[in-house]
Parts: structure tokens; C-alpha cells; sequence
């Protein structure tokens, strides 16, 4: 059982890592997409930022080349991921159960982190005194918050796709099954808290342990369970919808803000360039891609002015 | 006919699925009668699958054998499959894909759209409705991801499911609110539109107005309105006589100038219906000593695009052909007349689709008429404009572009009574005729665009104009887009608010001909709406 909980532990991470790494290169490796961004856009400066304007609003925009403020896109994406403003926004209903779930994470993950370097420094031989202490209580009050917010948000999460009808229709045994796991994940955090004299003990010593390879047993049925399906969601979720959590930032920044000219990047003009050598199999009859003309051929055709497909 | 629908409805009922009851129509601060649906004939439910609701938008035939029907099923997963392919969908697969995949179904984009709000909450207007049958046949059936059924749900996929999907793809105005208000930045629109890309490019179906019509004249004849090159410039000749007469201002509109600076790309469904913007444009950039010209090429003398509402290829076509003409013209740069998507499709789109030597810089034409307006090149009026005006924001110039300010900047410079909608900018809500709507009228879709799509706009309208709602104040809706101005004029029509209400529309250029001291007082000629 020690062995088998060292083992989730190490191959949840492992995958964990992998799997964001892997859908971002993927993400990243995707041909070049066209423009369709919408408005506001975060990067936007000075008083057009106020309003939603672009650079658009200028006459001859194209004289300058278009930067954006990367402070301007931080600020409103992270508005967005610590406080998820747009969901307080458009459904308030559900933002007070789904920000205790999030923030909830948030707390945990602030606490995983620090007990990470916790565990690094017991290994580099600090020795317990006011700096453990002062973490270890920090970890502690991250720890219960969280998993209180986790408790409290997936029962409240859970209650409303159950009884609120619009949710109900759309939710699936997917979205049941991750916010069950999530509540038992709750739980039994909240167990291994209420019955161990010390939640950071617990977590910096097995984290020790898993940096310095020694199977020593995690000291509660609790926390192994908890350690089990921790790590087993961390190889999980990233692999599901829940993927938001990192792919929202290609999301915005890529997609919703996407509002980089051309012209400014030659990059995106090589791009376009071997987009327009790709192969159209499309079959309308106003198109004919047979798998073999390239879109440049396509859109250089006119079917209407010469039905025969001579230019 | 269920009112109430659930996902898998989609594939098991059979004949029309659902209807809108007028008594679930949000009601209006103004007098005006919902027009019960028309009963589709006998011949439209025989030739088309009429299977959604009281519309027939696609018309898609009719299968009439079980292999026509499991033929209809395997196109529509060919072009599915292609949707998810890098070399037959690189223009929006990365779109697609991440709003396939990471929507949360929270459902917190449903109230941002006025097709769901206005019918009290019908479910086939929520914005994922569509989006998560889309998603759940994509995964179950092309994805086919480990245990999709019992995950998702099983949604059968026949004929039925099709059809009804194609026919949902159009009950959406393209606006994106949708995709604004989402947490994650999943785009319920942009899968809207992929439908009905999937349906054009692969089956071949789309509205004939867009297409036949629509996009496939204007690459024949160079204009959807079936106008050639020698027409075009006979009526704008016409054009500029019977205004010179009328202003007093002498001008006469360029052609095929080369070397100008600016090449103005109208749309030309207003030379047809909407003369007085073509000559505004022309009197405003003359008496600016602009130096600029229109262009008589196949295609240059009419912005619209409609490709961008369901095809990507047929969007390229004519995309290119307005490049081209610029780049044959030698002009420094393309300014976009008074048509909302044309700004997008050209400025926006077109930028990762024209090859670099075609890049010719374009813009649109609201900055450059602050810039005339404020510069003092031009003696204005504004008591002219001494009545209530208010400002529609056209969605693809604005919530899709960002061009917010220019606009507003001359109404408060020309226009003493104005006053915004609201919400307004870049959260103003669709006209009703967005994503080609403006110019169907057929299979109820006219009555749909009074009762459904153009009400929230008119509850916005009455609202602005609370104060002044009377006959006796004539006031005016400024709709700077030609598609948004067909919504607006039918709204108005087919409910006499111009004689209840004293409603007049018009775009932004013809206010600012009405506030020039050099052109005769009256430009804005209220009683020939």
C-alpha cells in the first residue's frame, strides 16, 4: 500500500506535467489561425482600454506597429482567475458556488507549493524552528480553508446542476463523477486534517520522502487515500474540460485577444504563406478540393465567372 | 411540438420539433403586434427537412429514401471530420477545437443573448444548445473518446439530428455576446458558424440569399445586388446629379482613379436603396480635398462578403478580388463604407488570409470621418441636427473590431439631443439581420426577424427615445451598416413606427451632410422613409 501511494504520486505528476506540456506544444504546433478576436481586449491601452476601443480607432493605424500593454492583458486575466469575473458577472447564481470550489483550489495549491519548499528545505538540512513554524501554520489555515471551499463548493456545485434545470439538461455523468471526486478529495483532506496534530507535518515529511525516494508510510489511512486520489486528478483533470485552467490563456491571449496585425509579425506572414499550400478536400460543388488543389488555388479560382475553373 | 427540449430531443422526435408561442415573446414599451407564424405548404415540408421549428432557413432536401438519409448522415461526418483537420480547417480550427473541448457547461452565456432572452428563455436559443449537440456528436462520433457514451450521453445520430442541427445554426445572429460573457472564452458562435460552414462546403447547402444570390453573383457580375461594373457607375452618376441638384453642392464621385490615396469600398446595396449615403460619402470627401476614388473592378464596387457568414472559401474568393483591385489601382490604403461586416472581413479576417503582397492597408471609414469632422476643414450646423438621435453599434465593427469612439465623437460634435442605447459599445446587442438575416425574407424568417431577432433592438430603440416617444418628435436611429439599416427599415415598416412613433433611420454620414453649411438645410429627408 506505501509503495502503491509513492507510486500514484510520482506517475500522477509525471503525467500531470506531461500532459499540460503535451497539449500546449500541440496547441502551439496548430496552423496559423485567422482573426477573430473580440472586444475588450486586455492588452489595450490608455483610455481606449476604458471603453473596449482597439487601435483600430485610428487613422492610419498601421504606421505604428501595434504592441499592446503586457501588464494591461496580466491585469485582466488575473482579475478573471483569482476573482473569475466574467462568471460573477453573467451568473452570479452560480459563482457563489463555483468561486468557494476555486478558491478553494487556490488555497490548496498555495499550500501544496509551500509545503514543496518546506520539504526542500528539511532536506537541505534547515532545522525545525520559527521558519517551520511559521510556514506549517500557514499551510495549516491554506489547507482548511481550502478544503472547506472544495466541501462546500462541489456540494453547492453539485446541488445546483441537480435542481437548476438549465444545468441539469447539460450536465453529465463527466461533470457529477469530477465534482464527486473532488468533494471526496474535500473529505478526506478534511479528515487527515481534523485527525493529525499537524496536516504540514504530514504533507512535508511524505513529500521528503517522494524527493529522496524513501517509501515511508504516509501516517494515516486518510492521507494515503487523499494522497492517491490527489495525484490520480492531477494526471486527470488536465486531460479533460477541466483543461481550462492552463489552455485559457491561449484562449485570451491567442484567441480573444488576438488582435496582432499581420504586418507586424513576420512570423505570421511565413505562416500564411504554408497555409495557403495546404490541400483542400472540401466537396461542394463550388469547391471541388479533390485533396490536391491548395487552398491559393481554391481562392484564385472564380466558379461563378468561370464555371469551367479557368482563370 | 415540445417548448421545453432537452438535448436528445434533437434526434428522436419527428416532424417540426418545437415552435415559439407569441405569448412567450417579451413585451414592447411600443405598439407592435406579434405576427403569428405562417403554416409551411405541403411542397416546402415534402421538398426541405422542415423538422426544427416554424422556419426553413438551409433548406435542406428532403431525403426521400433510407439510403439518402444514411447519405446525408455520412456527409455531414465527412465535413465534421474535416472541420478537425489542419489542412481543410487551418483558418479556425484552434477556435473550434478549444471551444469543443474546455466548455465547462455552466450555461452562463445564455442571458447574454437577445434570441434567448426575448423568447423567455426558449431552449432552443441558448447558445450551447447547438453548441453541446455539436460537441456530443463530435466526440461520440468522430473523436470517439473512451466511454463518450456513457460520459456524455448517447445521442443518436440520424438524419433528423442533422437537419436540425443545419437548421440551428441559424437561429444565431453571429453577434458573439455569447462568447464575450464566457469564463473560459469558448466561442458558441464561431460553432454556430461552423455548421454552417460544414453544411456550404462539404453538402453543398446553404441559403440561396447568401450564396446563389449572395456571394457566387457578386464573384460573377461583381456585386450581389446583380449590378455590373457599367451599371454601377450609370447609377452613381444618377446618383450624383439628382444630389448636386438637391444639396446644391457640386461633386462628382471618382472612378478607377489611379494612384489616389484612398479607394472607398461602399457597400453596394446602398446605391441601390440608400442613395444618399453614396452621395454623403462623396460630398463629405470632397469638401475634405480627399484624394480618393471608387473602383469599377469585379468586385471592388461592393464590400459585402458574404462568406463570412458561412464559407470560408467563397470569403477568400472575394476577399482577394477587393485586394487586388486596390493593389491594380496603386492606392495607399482601402477604407470600408458604412457595412459592418465588410470592416470585419476585410481589416480583420482577410489579415491572416492575403498573401503579403496583396496586404494593402485597410481601415475603416468611421475614424477617418471623426478626423473630417473635428479638423475643421468642414463648416457645420449642429442645429441642423437639432433631434433626438440615437447610435446603434453595428457587431462587427464594434464588438468585433473595437471601433467604439469615433462614432460617438462625431454624434456628440453634430448631434445636440444624442443619446446611447443600453447597453451600448462593445455590449450593444445585434440588430436582428446579423449574419446575413437582413436580407431573407422567405419561410417566415422576415416574421422571424420581427417577432424574434429585431425585438430586443426595438425594446432598446423605445427605450432610448422613452422621452420622446410621440409622433410628434421625429427621431432618428443612426446605423452606420447596411445589413443593420435593411433590419432596422424592415422593423420600422411592418410595424408603422415610423407613423406611430415618428422613427426614422439612416446611416452616420448622411447626419453629417445634414450639419454641412455648404449643402442646402434638409439633407435628411424624414417624410420619404
Amino acid at each position: 500500500m506505501v509503495t502503491f501511494v509513492y507510486l500514484v504520486a510520482y506517475l500522477g505528476t509525471v503525467a500531470c506535467a506531461a500532459i499540460i506540456v503535451l497539449n500546449v506544444i500541440k496547441y502551439l504546433k496548430k496552423p496559423q489561425h485567422v482573426r477573430w478576436e473580440l472586444y475588450p481586449v486586455g492588452h489595450e491601452q490608455g483610455h481606449r482600454a476604458s471603453y473596449g476601443g482597439s487601435y483600430l480607432e485610428e487613422v492610419d493605424w498601421w504606421k505604428q506597429k501595434q504592441t499592446g500593454s503586457f501588464f494591461g492583458g496580466l491585469k485582466a486575466l488575473l482579475i478573471e482567475v483569482l476573482f473569475l469575473h466574467a462568471t460573477f458577472e453573467h451568473n452570479k447564481k452560480l459563482w457563489g458556488r463555483t468561486y468557494p470550489f476555486h478558491f478553494g483550489l487556490y488555497m490548496l495549491f498555495g499550500g501544496f507549493f509551500l509545503t514543496i519548499f518546506a520539504a526542500l528545505a528539511q532536506l537541505m538540512g534547515v532545522v525545525p524552528g520559527a521558519f517551520f513554524t511559521t510556514v506549517g501554520n500557514l499551510v495549516q489555515v491554506l489547507s482548511l480553508v481550502g478544503f472547506l471551499g472544495v466541501i462546500g463548493g462541489t456540494c453547492g456545485l453539485i446541488h445546483r446542476r441537480l435542481n437548476q434545470e438549465d444545468l441539469r439538461k447539460y450536465s453529465t455523468r463527466d461533470h457529477y463523477f469530477n465534482l464527486g471526486a473532488f468533494l471526496l478529495l474535500g473529505l478526506l483532506g478534511g479528515v487527515t486534517w481534523l485527525g493529525s496534530p499537524s496536516f504540514f507535518e504530514l504533507g512535508r515529511n511524505f513529500i521528503a520522502n517522494m524527493l529522496s525516494f524513501k517509501f515511508v508510510d504516509p501516517g494515516s489511512a486518510s492521507f494515503s487515500l487523499y494522497l492517491i486520489l490527489g495525484f490520480a486528478l492531477a494526471a486527470y483533470v488536465p486531460a479533460t474540460h477541466m483543461g481550462h485552467f492552463y489552455m485559457k490563456y491561449f484562449m485570451y491571449h491567442d484567441i480573444r485577444w488576438g488582435d496582432q496585425p499581420s504586418q507586424d509579425s513576420a512570423t505570421i506572414q511565413g505562416k500564411i504563406g504554408r497555409m495557403l499550400n495546404y490541400r483542400v478536400s472540401w466537396s461542394a460543388p463550388h469547391i471541388k478540393g479533390d485533396g490536391e488543389k491548395t487552398w491559393a488555388e481554391v481562392a484564385t479560382t472564380n466558379p461563378s465567372a468561370n464555371p469551367d475553373g479557368k482563370n | 411540438m415540445k417548448s421545453s427540449l432537452t438535448l436528445n430531443d434533437i434526434s428522436r422526435a419527428n416532424g417540426q420539433l418545437t415552435t415559439v408561442e407569441m405569448i412567450e415573446l417579451m413585451d414592447l414599451p411600443l405598439d407592435v403586434a406579434k405576427m403569428p407564424w405562417k403554416p409551411l405548404s405541403e411542397e416546402q415540408q415534402n421538398t426541405y427537412c422542415c423538422l426544427l421549428d416554424d422556419l426553413v432557413v438551409l433548406q435542406i432536401p428532403r431525403p426521400k429514401t433510407p439510403v439518402e438519409e444514411e447519405e446525408l448522415v455520412n456527409k455531414f461526418l465527412d465535413g465534421m471530420r474535416k472541420l478537425f483537420s489542419e489542412q481543410d480547417n487551418w483558418t479556425f480550427l484552434s477556435m473550434l477545437e478549444t471551444s469543443v473541448n474546455y466548455c465547462a457547461q455552466c450555461n452562463s452565456c445564455s442571458e447574454a443573448c437577445h434570441l434567448f432572452e426575448v423568447t423567455g428563455g426558449h431552449e432552443m436559443y441558448r447558445p450551447n444548445f447547438r453548441s453541446e449537440i455539436f460537441r456530443r456528436i463530435y466526440k461520440q462520433y468522430v473523436k470517439k473518446e473512451p466511454f463518450a457514451k456513457w460520459r456524455y450521453g448517447d445521442l443518436d445520430l440520424n438524419w433528423k439530428t442533422v437537419a436540425r442541427l443545419g437548421e440551428l445554426a441559424f437561429r444565431c445572429n453571429l453577434c458573439r455576446r455569447c462568447a464575450q460573457t464566457c469564463p473560459i472564452g469558448v466561442d458558441n458562435g464561431l460553432i454556430a458558424r461552423e455548421i454552417r460552414k460544414l453544411f456550404s462546403q462539404e453538402l453543398g447547402i446553404n441559403p440561396p440569399e447568401l450564396h446563389e444570390k449572395g456571394s457566387m453573383l457578386q464573384l460573377r457580375t461583381g456585386s450581389s445586388t446583380a449590378m455590373d461594373s457599367m451599371v454601377v457607375r450609370d447609377n452613381v452618376e444618377f446618383i450624383d446629379e439628382d444630389f448636386a441638384d438637391v444639396t446644391g453642392y457640386a461633386f462628382k464621385t471618382p472612378w478607377d482613379v489611379e494612384g489616389a490615396d484612398i479607394l472607398l469600398v461602399h457597400n453596394a446595396g446602398e446605391i441601390m436603396a440608400w442613395p444618399e449615403n453614396i452621395a454623403a460619402f462623396s460630398i463629405i470627401f470632397q469638401a475634405a480635398g480627399l484624394s480618393w476614388t471608387l473602383s469599377s473592378a469585379l468586385a471592388a464596387y461592393d464590400g459585402i462578403n458574404y462568406g463570412t457568414f458561412y464559407d470560408d472559401v467563397q470569403f477568400a474568393r472575394t476577399a482577394l478580388l477587393h485586394a487586388q483591385a486596390a493593389k491594380k489601382l496603386g492606392v495607399k490604403k482601402i477604407v470600408l463604407g458604412e457595412c459592418g461586416h465588410a470592416h470585419k472581413a476585410l481589416t480583420i479576417i482577410a489579415d491572416r488570409v492575403l498573401p503579403p503582397e496583396l496586404d494593402i492597408p485597410r481601415e475603416s471609414c468611421f475614424p477617418l470621418l471623426r478626423d473630417i469632422v473635428m479638423s475643421g476643414k468642414i463648416a457645420f450646423d449642429p442645429s441642423r441636427n437639432n433631434f433626438p438621435v440615437t447610435l446603434h453599434d453595428p457587431c462587427n465593427a464594434v464588438r468585433l473590431m473595437g471601433i467604439v469612439k469615433p462614432q460617438r465623437d462625431i454624434m456628440h460634435h453634430l448631434c445636440p439631443q444624442f443619446r446611447e442605447m443600453h447597453p451600448h459599445g462593445v455590449n450593444n446587442y445585434c440588430c436582428g439581420g446579423g449574419s446575413g438575416f437582413a436580407i431573407m425574407s422567405r419561410n417566415n424568417i422576415e416574421i422571424w426577424r420581427n417577432n424574434i431577432s429585431g425585438r430586443k433592438k426595438m425594446a432598446q430603440i423605445a427605450d432610448a427615445f422613452a422621452d420622446c416617444l410621440g409622433p410628434e418628435t421625429k427621431k432618428y436611429i443612426c446605423a452606420p451598416c447596411s445589413n443593420c439599416k435593411g433590419q432596422i427599415r424592415e422593423l420600422i415598416a411592418h410595424n408603422g413606427l415610423l407613423e406611430k412613433n415618428s422613427l426614422h433611420y439612416g446611416g452616420i454620414v448622411e447626419l453629417i451632410v445634414n450639419a454641412m453649411v455648404d449643402v442646402n438645410p434638409g439633407y435628411i429627408k424624414w417624410e420619404e422613409e
